[in-house]
């Protein structure tokens, strides 16, 4: 059932006044999630944070364990899991799908102790797009929408007066249920939020993204890779980038090991103790990032490792399109259909 | 790929001593043996990550036995942790997690002869299998190694490579790349060795393990002795930090060589242009 809140920075105060509640903040020209201050949440200036949600359950770096000699040997030493209860408010729909794809990799064959211990004590209340936030945007051409719940446990559209709140798992309705703040919302509401919804997601541009035509040997590769510098940007500001790497930093008598986020576009990467490098070469690497996003995962999961954020459009400093990359393989495989 | 696997944290090394240090191979491309006790069970092909403090972890096939009640590693002095490894001593302490991957299929292989195919340090998971099937020699068939390196300095288990040779229930071919005062094995590449003793194919299952660049070799030499992309298996390597499928860098297509991996079959790998470059 859908409910509603009139005000929704008295819902915040509330919600923060609990749990750790994490808002888009703006600080100069850089929107991201921070502890709730009190600042009143607007949502007509916030179209989407600069970078995505993730590091709230995945941080940039993270110590592991620690290690320590001692007179019998070494000694390993877990560090405690992060088991505050936390609160996100205001992800978009995109950013909250990439909490699912995230949760693909972190559960899987073997669960990951840290991320889960966030993860489950992690509420997420996603907030939809009454307006596509940017040209950028291509949520709808990965089976997504400016409205969709995936990730979420409460997806929220802003109305006239106030904020529709949906209840989509277990977590959020309980959440949901245990404010005074919140009361059932009408039908007249519920028929509003829909219409936005529908609107909305005409509004995002639409490009068809065929995973079977994306080429492995294919010149476009040399060619991205010649504008690549290799900075990374593209999968560290990804809402679903995964790849980390793990090193030890101390001496041989006690230290600590830590995680910190990696990206597949480093030369070093892949480099093997021996100078072998399966993927010596930038093209090749803006290949396997593609690759993996479209095909790769969606082998495994039936679902792309893209949530159409437009980050690594937008935010690319040689304006490499992933957009431009998939059309391109897209006409392609129609021109060789029509012209064997 | 679905089987959930049950560890509290994976990325937890367990300390343990070194039991024993053996120098295999000396001069610049150093191996070294290190022998610490059996933490887990496992299969012949899985590996495990070893943690040096203060210099971090490599992954590394195990080349004991599980019927053996030890866990080995035989070690090329390369990069940063093994040249850390190296300088270790028994009694020393290093870290230990896993098995990881999926090891070889060899219930399936029952009945079969193997063909062990082997270049440099290559020969560690081969020397896994190859025991665990001389501990279980009457349920395969003919067994046939053979191994190459630079130089005769350069083979590795030379003691087990001089025992096999003795023994009469599996025959080891060995070669050198360059020419040596004494050596009565086989001059040349490992390749070349493998098309001069040109193996029948039949109800055989060959395994490779080596450089790169032997592996590609000795499976374009395998199809021309009529073995089939099923017959065949390698074991790959690359760098790897977490060894459970999450920090991406041994990714191949769809599979993590990690976890889906290090075993596979030609007939698997032929899928992925880049997995065999």
């Amino acid at each position: 059932m859908a409910k509603f809140v009139e005000d929704i920075n008295k819902l915040l105060v509330e919600l923060a006044s609990k749990v750790e509640l994490y808002v888009p903040t703006t600080n100069k020209s850089i929107v991201n999630f921070e502890k709730f201050t009190g600042e009143p949440f607007e949502a007509e200036k916030f179209k989407n944070s600069t970078e995505p949600i993730k590091k709230i359950l995945f941080p940039e770096s993270e110590i592991l364990y620690f290690y320590k000699k001692d007179e019998n040997g070494y000694k390993f030493e877990q560090v405690p899991l992060d088991e505050k209860k936390k609160i996100i408010f205001g992800a978009r729909p995109c950013d909250c799908a990439g909490v699912e794809r995230l949760d693909r990799v972190f559960y899987g064959d073997y669960m990951d102790p840290y991320y889960d211990a966030r993860r489950k004590n992690t509420i997420i209340i996603g907030l939809a797009c009454n307006e596509p936030p940017y040209h950028s945007c291509f949520c709808t051409s990965v089976d997504l929408s400016p409205s969709s719940t995936v990730g979420m446990d409460v997806l929220a559209t802003q109305l006239e007066n106030g904020y529709l709140l949906e209840e989509i798992s277990d977590k959020g309705k309980e959440l949901l249920g245990s404010s005074e703040l919140v009361r059932d919302a009408n039908e007249d509401e519920v028929k509003k939020a829909k219409k936005l919804h529908e609107e909305s997601h005409k509004k995002v541009k639409k490009i068809d993204i065929d995973t079977n035509a994306i080429e492995f040997e294919s010149d476009l590769w040399g060619r991205e890779g010649k504008r690549c510098i290799g900075c990374g940007t593209c999968t560290f500001l990804c809402p679903t980038c995964h790849c980390f790497t793990i090193e030890y930093v101390g001496s041989t008598r006690q230290g600590r090991v830590i995680r910190s986020w990696d990206t597949c576009q480093f030369q070093a990467y892949s480099l093997e103790a021996s100078g072998f490098n399966p993927r010596p070469n930038k093209g090749e690497r803006v290949r396997q990032r593609l690759h993996h996003k479209y095909r790769y995962f969606a082998d495994n999961f039936g679902e792309f490792q893209c949530v159409g954020c437009g980050r690594c459009v937008n935010l690319c400093p040689v304006n490499i399109d992933v957009r431009e990359v998939m059309v391109y393989f897209k006409k392609k495989k129609q021109k060789e259909e029509v012209i064997p | 790929m679905t089987t959930k696997i049950d560890v509290e944290n994976p990325y937890l090394p367990v300390p343990l001593k070194l039991e024993e240090v053996t120098e295999e191979v000396s001069g610049p491309r150093a191996i070294k043996r290190f022998k610490v006790k059996k933490l887990f069970d496992y299969k012949p092909g899985q590996c495990a990550m070893l943690s040096v403090f203060g210099h971090g972890e490599v992954m590394l096939a195990i080349s004991s036995s599980p019927t053996r009640n030890y866990l080995e590693f035989g070690v090329l002095k390369m990069g940063i942790v093994t040249n850390a490894l190296h300088d270790l001593k028994q009694g020393d302490c290093i870290g230990v997690r896993g098995p990881f991957g999926n090891g070889f299929p060899l219930k399936e292989w029952k009945g079969k002869n193997i063909l062990f195919i082997g270049g440099g340090i290559g020969i560690t998971p081969l020397r896994s299998v190859i025991y665990y099937m001389l501990d279980h020699r009457d349920d395969y068939g003919k067994l046939d190694l053979i191994y190459g390196a630079r130089t005769s300095a350069d083979l590795c288990y030379k003691k087990d490579l001089e025992e096999l040779e003795k023994r009469d229930d599996i025959s080891a071919h060995l070669s050198i790349d360059v020419k040596e005062e004494d050596w009565k094995g086989y001059t040349g590449f490992v390749p070349a060795n493998l098309l001069e003793l040109a193996p029948p194919s039949v109800n055989t299952i060959a395994i490779t393990c080596g450089p790169p660049i032997m592996i590609k070799f000795v499976i374009q030499d395998l199809l021309k002795l009529k073995f089939s992309d099923k017959q065949i298996f390698t074991t790959l390597e690359r760098r790897m930090k977490c060894g459970v499928g999450k920090c991406g860098r041994c990714n191949i297509g769809n599979l993590y060589v990690c976890k889906d991996g290090p075993v596979f079959s030609y007939d698997l790998l032929k899928k992925f242009p880049e997995a065999l470059e």
